[in-house]
This record gives structure tokens, C-alpha cells and sequence, in this order.
């Protein structure tokens, strides 16, 4: 797993380095803030990226938005100093598929990486619950819409937007120029579309978006 | 004296939090230091035949200030310093023992110098 370091604290990101390498990790870069990560994620293209939150010119939960929108399946890993409730669900949001403290104990942070790779999500003690909560606690206050059928699934904002310009006859090629990012990720996206709507083909996806409008959008 | 001048500086990281083991990695193989970790303080009681550390690092934001009273009136001549990464910021703590017998021996100390007693006793 190639991971690439995001912390504008010199020491610790330097340290942090030295002692994932130690560990046999492969660590492939070290980013000064938000927009070098984005940039190096680019280039370097990790599996993994730890990621810090508070961060000049660019922070930690904006670089993570945008390296989810470009490259969705760059795993990000938050490794911050902050417990606080409005970061680490602004984090989850944001597409961060873990949330770890540095004030954790080493031996939990290694085992959280380690389960990383078999599917967990590394969440310090204490972080899963808090999730948890501000789920159920935003279901009991979630008014009632006109959802789709609940087993076709809601998509995320980009999903929408990319489905909406399918449906109006965009090829993926031109749907990326307009969007910015690559012909395959596009694919990948749509790809999660099918998966979440459970449809079988693009056919059944594009007529499923103009019956919703989405191809008014 | 001369295995003061040149030995390393033995530097005791007390505590398992991650800031600690990368603050810890990142003074490994520094040729004028000696890292060791430190899993109970009072081994140096028990053990009087124990190394004692020079400097000991700990993580100030997860413990409680005590601590590092307790740990200079454990180990007087170690410098004890607390790390806060979060801030950027470090606290030093110097154990200083000194006697305290009369006002001037307070005095002393507040203005930095060492009490009568102790210059008595170190001539």
C-alpha cells in the first residue's frame, strides 16, 4: 500500500515518516498543506493518503472533497489532533473513509492501518459511536421527501450531476472535459451509479434519469 | 565530567501515544542522543542500578501537570519536557533540589542563586 503523508508539522510529519517506514509502510511523499496533497496525490497517485485537518492555504477536509472528486479510490485516513464532533463529520462527509487521533495509543494506530487493508475503517475508540449517534439523530430529525424507492439509493451531488449530463447525451469524454477530471473516473462513477440505483446497464440508468429529470438539470 | 562532555544524552520517551513514538523515531540514529522508552518511572526507584535518564519527553496534552512534579522530586537532576504538538509548544521542567531552612534560602532561589547551605556544604 503506497501511502502519501499530509501535515504542514514538520516534526511530526518527518517523525510520523521515519516511523511508518520503520514499520515496513511505503511511504511515497510528504505534503506541506491541502493543495500540495491534492497535487501530489496527482502525480504520485497513493493508495492511502493520512491526512491532517488544519492545514494553511488548503485544509485537510477541502483537499479530501476534492481528491475524492477527481480520484475516488484514493483511500484518505484523517490524522488529526481534533476531537471535535463538527470536524470528523465534516470529515465522514466529505468522503475520509477513517478518522484517527494523535494522541491514540501507536500499537491501536498501526492495527487500525493494518485492518485498513482488509476492509475496516480505522476509527479511533470513542469516533464510532459519535457517528453512530449523529446518524440516528439526523434520521429522527430528517423531514420525509419525495425520495426514490428506497432500495434504488440516493446519489451524492457529483453522481447527480454526472448522471444528469449522461442523460442529455454527453459521452464520457465530454462529460470529463466539462467536469475536469479523467474519462475514467467518470466510468468509475458511473459504475457506483449502477451499483447504487441496482440497475443492470447504462440503458436502464439514462432512462431511470430522465423519468426523474435529472437530464433537466 | 569527561563522560558527561561526550557520552549521549540519554533521552526517555514516557508514554505509548503516537505523537510520542514519531517524536521518538524522529531522534532515533541522532549520533548525540540515546532513546529508550520508559513504561513505569518508578523502575528507577526499585532499580537503583537503572539508567537514569537526562531528558525525559512526554505528551503534555494527555497528562495531567503532577505528573511532571512527580517525576522531578522521582528524578531531580532530569529535565522533564512536555510536548504539545497541537500548539507547536514544548514545557520545560528543571527539577532543582535545594535546602530551605530560612528566608534568605528562599530568597535565594527566587533570585536564582544557590541557598546558604548549599554553598556551605559544596565549600
Amino acid at each position: 500500500m503506497k501511502v502519501l503523508l499530509a501535515d504542514d508539522h514538520r516534526l511530526f510529519a518527518a517523525g510520523l515518516e521515519s516511523l511508518l517506514i520503520l514499520n515496513g509502510v511505503d511511504v511515497i511523499g510528504a505534503a506541506c498543506d491541502g493543495l500540495d496533497a491534492l497535487n501530489k496525490t496527482r502525480a504520485l497517485r497513493p493508495d492511502l493518503i493520512l491526512m491532517d485537518i488544519q492545514m494553511p492555504r488548503l485544509d485537510g477536509l477541502a483537499a479530501t472533497r476534492m481528491i475524492k472528486a477527481e480520484m475516488p479510490e484514493v483511500k484518505i485516513v484523517m490524522l488529526t489532533m481534533s476531537e471535535n464532533d463538527e470536524d470528523l463529520f465534516e470529515a465522514i462527509k466529505s468522503g475520509a473513509c477513517g478518522y484517527l487521533l494523535k494522541s491514540d495509543e501507536s500499537e491501536r494506530f498501526f492495527k487500525a492501518l493494518s485492518g485498513l487493508m482488509q476492509g475496516d475503517a480505522p476509527l479511533s475508540p470513542g469516533i464510532a459511536g459519535r457517528v453512530l449517534k449523529e446518524f440516528a439523530r439526523q434520521g429522527r430529525t430528517t423531514e420525509p421527501t419525495e425520495q426514490p424507492p428506497k432500495e434504488e439509493g440516493p446519489l451524492s451531488p457529483r453522481q447527480a450531476k454526472i448522471l444528469a449530463m449522461v442523460a442529455q447525451g454527453l459521452t464520457y469524454k465530454e462529460v470529463g472535459a466539462k467536469l475536469f477530471i479523467a474519462e475514467r473516473t467518470i466510468k468509475y462513477h458511473m459504475a457506483q451509479i449502477l451499483d447504487r440505483l441496482q440497475m443492470e446497464n447504462r440503458k436502464q440508468v439514462i432512462e431511470y434519469a430522465r423519468r426523474m429529470k435529472f437530464d433537466a438539470q | 565530567m569527561d563522560d558527561q562532555v561526550h557520552r549521549p544524552r540519554r533521552v526517555g520517551i514516557y508514554g505509548n501515544q503516537l505523537v510520542l513514538s514519531v517524536l521518538a523515531a524522529s531522534l532515533q540514529g541522532k549520533p548525540s542522543l540515546e532513546v529508550q522508552r520508559i513504561d513505569d518511572c518508578s523502575d528507577f526507584v526499585d532499580n537503583p542500578a537503572a539508567t537514569i535518564p537526562d531528558v525525559i519527553l512526554f505528551d503534555l496534552t494527555g497528562s495531567q501537570i503532577h505528573f511532571a512534579i512527580q517525576l522531578m522530586r522521582l528524578l531531580p537532576t532530569t529535565t522533564v519536557i512536555g510536548v504539545d504538538l497541537e500548539n507547536s509548544r514544548m514545557l520545560s521542567f528543571f527539577g532543582k533540589e535545594s535546602a530551605l531552612f530560612t528566608e534568605e534560602d528562599l530568597i535565594q532561589a527566587i533570585e536564582g542563586k544557590a541557598s546558604a547551605k548549599d554553598r556551605k556544604d559544596n565549600g
